[in-house]
């Protein structure tokens, strides 16, 4: 494996309200490495998006807090640095794009002004040789009619073409790391196709390491290299693609892949579901396993003990009780 | 742009003849008229002699009937005559001509100073939610808010006086002709009604910039790695001037209304304290010409307002 | 006979694409109401007979209109009693003004949409309301279109109220505590706010609304895309049950075409406005022949990194243009690997090549 770039070490970031705290992530650890693409999947509520932020102490603090753990970006801990510090890595070194690029750019800023004002606070370009650079970005973006385009508002931009923007931007000072929290949700099918396929393109030629932040199997089971599966603020499984996909471990794992409505199976192969809600506020201040009102696997041990992370394979890490339980239904998985 | 802009100003045409008809007609409706006020005071000046009223009636040119004024006034009007004061010598363009400049001034002062203490204030508030600079800062403007002008006005006018013998200058001067000594005798007045009207102003721009400060695109600012100050006057500042312009536009109505306090207090010769004067003596040509005026200045800040519209916010579409 | 998108009725291929050839068909790309029109099938619920819906663009201060917006232009098709009709298409196909259309929240520009035999285009304020009993329609948004400060069993109250079919309070609870067991909430929940419950279940309230008054025929648009994928799955699996027991109807809309095709039986693939092929689901997903639904299809990922990434993907270029000018001859044209001159100058028509299967393309018909 290449060199580790971020270490993300037990990692907790709890949001303080009138009804207590609130453990979004908790105590969570996982390296990413260069060049690499790694998945962070979960669904809404899951932690995912706040973990990200997390590491460019980007939570909004009130209510957010980061109580714990170490963000090491080579061997630098980013939650201990000063915000003068902070601002010269966001940006240039690692950087970020958002789900809602209709509401992630600044409406009355031109898409060229957006662009170019990385270059020019990080590398220090003149205001000319930033707007050069900008419009060379996009055209890689495969924008068209670049003079024209960079001149324009975010309005005036499609949603496809918007988030091509934010990408645009959040490369422009070859990060090495691109955070991207949910960059497609807000997409059609067909353009969340081309915008993945853009951005792993750009990776692969940049050898930025990506951190994608999803709920998107298929996305993930396409491009990625590696996986997390969060729930309730912690990591339940993690893998490379393979495991996580073709032999997952975890009955949430397991059950999320096969939620997803497959094309390729005939019709009879069944929309499988996950009984229940995800984890509420309630069930995660319980010291047991999160998942353990929706599992169907589950015994006592679970409703008294949070299960640990074991290693099945090499890298390959679950935090489950049964893993051993979910062999058939993975045989029926892979069928 | 020019062609909105034209569009804009012909579109004025229509709803200022309406504004004339309002206003000639709402001093008809006032009860007590010039003629019963003209009446009196002959006949107190004369030693209790009857006067005839329809005579004056006729030297008024109120004995015909009322359209048929409106109309004589009208046309006048459309020949740039204001018609004549009933009362004072002289023409009513000629003494609002007199008289506007010091208002005017007033008025501008007044709101440059607005602008001045309000928007940087309120997004020092804004960038330190919180602190002890925003709670201090916010309570003052409530007291800014809630005590009276005139009363303020008294405070500075008596106790300067007594303490130091200070008195501002109370003799008017133009502005081309002494441009010191006439700032001196109105920034006092200029800054207490900024003051009162600050306050409101700049616990808006706070809450606007918060709101601002909240949005996706100011988080997307930070993960670039730009400089707070930078955020706030180069991403969020202009997204608050949109609203905050609106607000501002709007003041000017209220402060150009606001300004008879001032000007009585401070002895001002503007177009306030003429006003007061002319509508108790209901000396109709010189309180229609005043309003009139007022009326266009305050549909010129408007339109002002909706031009900078375009210009701050793209989204604006001009058709 | 030939060629009914709306009778479901089928000739061989080889004459609708002769009568094309032969120029029956008008060269505006939709076949002529005398060929759509034909007996209507018993069991045919819904019928849409070449539907538009142009929007006008003005300009000025007199609103002089200087073009139209095609959002629909010349839709048929038909749903039979019992079934799932889904339509697929990106955003800024038409297809939820399509079903706006159908619910007459908007007035169509041209064409008839029958529903139970009664054209609803012709009916009065007064009719469409007794229609809206049978014919509901659940959007995408549950967050928006629940009101926040009503009681969730009020909402669902709400229609059968403005019907004037609410009963006594023992009948109007009885009913409520039905209609949410059968979506899978807690009837007791009844007296709680809308911000008490997560998206999944605000959903399923939305869709306990729609039951309520016991339609026949629901109009589903995208009413999964903003859920998570476990709580997706257990909504679509809702509507697949609720239609068994009670044998609705529905119209199912969305863009992505793996949820669409698992509830639906037919599926019509919109494409500016216009349907460019329509068939069964599972043939459309085993022989497409459109190279639009094909990108569509390839879009969509497997689950399963080995096969997902062995597979040949059809990767569409640039974007859906705009509806104001849309391209000259194949609306599709300008995004197609396969056009030449002939997609570029003539339109192709909505062809039945045979075992219920339309197509509106020129290499796929010759092909």
């Amino acid at each position: 494996m290449q060199d580790t770039v971020l270490s993300v070490q037990h990692l907790s970031t709890s949001f303080f309200t009138d009804e207590g705290e609130l453990k979004a992530v908790d105590d969570i650890s996982y390296d990413v490495h260069q060049g690499e693409f790694v998945a962070l999947i979960g669904e809404s509520g899951s932690g995912k998006s706040v973990s990200a932020l997390s590491i460019l102490r980007l939570v909004g603090d009130p209510p957010g807090k980061i109580v714990g753990g170490k963000v090491l970006f080579h061997d630098t801990d980013l939650l201990q640095i000063s915000d003068k510090e902070m601002q010269e890595v966001r940006g240039s070194k690692i950087s970020m794009i958002f789900q809602e690029p209709a509401t992630a750019l600044n409406p009355v800023m031109t898409i060229g002004n957006q662009i170019a004002e990385p270059l020019r606070v990080h590398k220090k370009m003149s205001k000319q040789q930033a707007f050069r650079e900008a419009a060379s970005l996009l055209s890689k973006m495969k924008i068209p009619n670049v003079e024209q385009r960079i001149k324009q508002y975010p309005m005036e931009f499609s949603g496809g073409m918007q988030q091509r923007a934010m990408i645009a931007m959040a490369m422009s000072c070859q990060p090495e790391i691109l955070i991207a929290d949910e960059p497609t949700t807000a997409l059609d099918v067909t353009v969340q196709a081309q915008v993945l396929e853009e951005l792993n393109q750009l990776r692969l030629s940049t050898n930025t390491a990506i951190l994608l932040i999803t709920h998107n199997l298929g996305l993930v089971a396409r491009y990625a290299d590696s996986v997390k599966i969060m729930y309730g603020g912690r990591i339940l499984e993690m893998g490379s693609t393979y495991d996580i996909f073709e032999n997952p471990h975890h009955p949430y794992t397991l059950g999320l892949i096969r939620a997803v409505p497959r094309l390729d199976q005939p019709k009879s192969y069944g929309l499988h579901t996950i009984k229940g809600e995800p984890a509420s506020q309630e069930d995660r201040m319980m010291n047991n396993c999160l998942f353990v009102k929706r599992c169907k696997y589950a015994t006592d041990i679970c409703w008294k003990q949070q299960p640990k992370a074991e290693e099945i394979s090499e890298g390959h890490m679950c935090a489950c009780f049964h893993a051993d339980f979910t062999a058939a239904e993975r045989e029926e998985l892979l069928r | 742009m020019a062609r909105y802009a034209l569009k804009r100003v012909l579109l004025l045409i229509p709803t200022l003849i309406l504004v004339t008809f309002i206003v000639f007609m709402l001093m008809r409706i006032i009860p007590g008229d010039a003629v019963d006020y003209l009446v009196q005071v002959l006949q107190s000046s004369s030693g209790g002699k009857t006067i005839d009223r329809e005579a004056v009636e006729v030297m008024l040119g109120l004995d015909k009937p009322l359209l048929t004024q409106y109309f004589i006034w009208l046309n006048d009007l459309l020949h740039g005559d204001l018609g004549d004061s009933f009362f004072m010598t002289g023409t009513v363009s000629s003494i609002i001509s007199y008289e506007m400049p010091a208002t005017l001034e007033l008025v501008i002062l007044t709101f440059l100073l607005t602008t001045v203490i309000s928007i940087p204030l309120g997004l020092l508030c804004a960038a330190r939610q919180d602190t002890i600079t925003d709670n201090v800062i916010r309570v003052i403007s409530v007291i800014m808010m809630s005590v009276p002008v005139f009363w303020i006005a008294t405070l500075i006018l008596v106790y300067p006086a007594v303490w130091w013998g200070y008195a501002p200058p109370m003799t008017y001067v133009s502005f081309f002709e002494a441009p010191i000594q006439n700032l001196r005798m109105f920034f006092i007045p200029a800054l207490l009604g900024a003051i009162t009207s600050a306050g409101g102003q700049l616990r808006n721009v706070r809450t606007l910039t918060l709101e601002v400060m909240r949005q996706d695109y100011i988080r997307t600012a930070w993960s670039k790695g730009i400089k707070e100050r930078m955020i706030l006057l180069k991403h969020a500042f202009r997204n608050t001037m949109i609203p905050v312009i609106t607000m501002l536009g709007g003041s000017i109505g209220y402060l150009l209304g606001g300004s008879v306090i001032l000007e009585t207090m401070f002895n001002i010769p503007g177009i306030g304290q003429q006003l007061t004067t002319s509508l108790g003596m209901r000396d109709y040509p010189m309180v229609q010409g005043c309003i009139l005026l007022i009326s266009v200045i305050a549909m010129v800040i408007n339109l002002i307002v909706d031009l900078l519209y375009k210009a701050v916010d793209p989204r604006v579409e001009i058709e | 006979m030939c060629v009914l998108p709306c009778g479901f009725h089928c000739c061989g291929k080889g004459r609708a694409v002769k009568m094309i050839n032969n120029k029956q068909v008008k060269k505006n790309g939709h076949l002529p109401y005398e060929t759509v029109h034909t007996e209507v099938g018993q069991d045919n619920i819904l019928r849409v007979e070449n539907v538009r819906m142009y929007f006008p663009v003005t300009k000025g201060i007199l609103k002089r209109k200087i073009a139209d917006v095609k959002a629909v232009d010349g839709i048929s098709f038909a749903v039979k009693r019992g079934k799932t009709i889904g339509i697929v298409g990106e955003s800024g196909s038409g297809k939820t003004t399509l079903g706006n259309c159908i619910m007459q929240n908007l007035k169509v520009t041209e064409g008839r949409i029958f529903f139970e035999g009664t054209d609803l285009t012709t009916l009065s304020t007064r009719d469409l309301r007794k229609i809206h009993k049978e014919l509901q329609m659940i959007t995408q948004n549950p967050y928006a279109s629940l009101d926040p400060r009503m009681k969730i069993g009020d909402s669902i109250l709400e229609g059968v109220r403005l019907q004037g079919l609410a009963g006594s309070k023992k009948e109007n609870s009885e009913l409520v505590r039905t209609v949410m067991e059968t979506v899978g909430l807690t009837s007791s929940h009844a007296d709680r706010y809308p911000h008490e419950f997560s998206g999944g279940q605000r959903q399923r309230i939305c869709i306990a609304r729609a039951l309520a008054l016991q339609p026949s025929f629901i109009i589903c648009d995208e009413v999964v895309s903003a859920l998570d994928v476990s709580i997706q799955a257990q909504i679509v699996n809702l509507f697949v049950e609720i239609q068994e027991q009670m044998n609705l109807s529905y119209i199912f809309i969305g863009h992505d075409l793996s949820v669409v095709r698992y509830i639906s039986d037919q599926i019509a693939v919109m494409y500016l406005g216009k349907i460019v092929e329509m068939t069964d689901s599972e043939e459309l997903y085993q022989h497409s022949l459109h190279p639009y639904t094909q990108a569509l299809i390839s879009a969509v990922p497997i689950p399963n990194p080995t096969r997902d990434r062995a597979r040949e993907r059809v990767l569409l270029e640039g974007e859906v243009p705009s509806p104001i000018h849309p391209p000259e001859g194949c609306r599709f044209c300008t995004r197609c690997r396969y056009a030449d001159r002939r997609c570029r100058e003539e339109e192709p028509s909505l062809a039945c090549v045979g075992n219920n299967h339309y197509v509106a393309c020129h290499k796929a018909v010759s092909a």
